[in-house]
């Protein structure tokens, strides 16, 4: 600390041990924030369409691949979750069912980004699924799925939490009616 | 040249200015932040600590150089100092 610049250096050097204290503190913060999100999803219709894969898939040349076509609705209030250290939301829609085959699938139906805690209660009717909803047999029948509401919490600074709602009761979906345009 | 030195007595009090001003404006800053749920408020009232605290030490105020050090004469100049005194005594024997 003699001269000038050792006495600018070390109050550089220290505060930058001081400001990872500062961001250690405001990351672990976030665990002890209490928060109580709620959301429920409801899946209005499910329709079952035949048609192609994209292109770029190998079997491309057969119609008969099972598309699930979903129409769901969503209330949820995701406001307690904005707290300081909040940056954004990730949430999405997830179906889940099990199969003979495969014991657990889950299909992102829909998702989102929210920014602000005034978009974070969120009342919607309609949606559509925004992905395909097609299982891995690449057929629907004799399966049941639930929904549920997922979220990430983007931090300012820390981890990366994730949640979700409770899922509702099983769907099941119908036979093919239809060809997928 | 644009060195500003201070005494060993500033040094300490400089250092402990730095850490302690820092250090309790990094707590002000969160309880701040977490009361008021605003996460640049806290940045803010940090990056105002370290102005302050630049502020009050970068500079070598007075109240940093209040204890200079009484350094011991340097030895080349203690023995000209020597050799003149014995000199100036040869001189006034000869007289």
């Amino acid at each position: 600390m003699n001269s000038l610049q050792n006495r600018a250096n070390a109050v550089m050097a220290f505060s930058i041990s001081a400001i990872f204290c500062l961001l250690g503190a405001i990351a672990l913060s976030a665990f002890i924030i209490p928060t109580s999100p709620n959301g429920l999803v409801a899946v209005n219709s499910i329709k079952v369409v035949t048609g192609r894969y994209d292109k770029t898939w190998f079997d491309y040349k057969t119609r008969d691949n099972q598309f699930a076509n979903t129409v769901m609705q969503i209330d949820a209030d995701l406001s307690s979750l904005f707290h300081w250290n909040t940056k954004q939301l990730f949430i999405y829609a997830v179906a889940e069912y099990s199969t003979p085959t495969h014991s657990k699938n889950q299909i992102v139906l829909w998702d989102s980004i929210i920014k602000r805690k005034s978009d974070a209660v969120i009342r919607k009717k309609g949606i559509k699924n925004k992905y395909s909803v097609i299982d891995v047999n690449k057929k629907w029948t004799d399966i049941h799925a639930n929904v549920s509401l997922h979220w990430n919490i983007v931090p300012y600074v820390g981890f990366m939490t994730y949640g979700h709602s409770q899922a509702s009761e099983p769907y099941a979906f119908p036979l093919p009616s239809g060809i997928q345009t | 040249m644009l060195e500003y030195h201070i005494d060993f007595q500033g040094q300490n009090l400089a250092e402990q200015i730095t850490q302690g001003v820092i250090s309790i404006f990094g707590v002000i800053g969160f309880l701040v932040g977490i009361v008021f749920q605003d996460i640049r408020l806290s940045l803010y009232i940090f990056v105002a600590g370290i102005a302050l605290t630049a502020l009050l030490v970068v500079p070598a105020w007075p109240y940093l150089n209040k204890n200079p050090q009484q350094w011991l004469p340097s030895k080349a100049k203690a023995a000209k100092a020597a050799a003149l005194k014995e000199q100036e005594a040869t001189k006034e024997k000869i007289a």
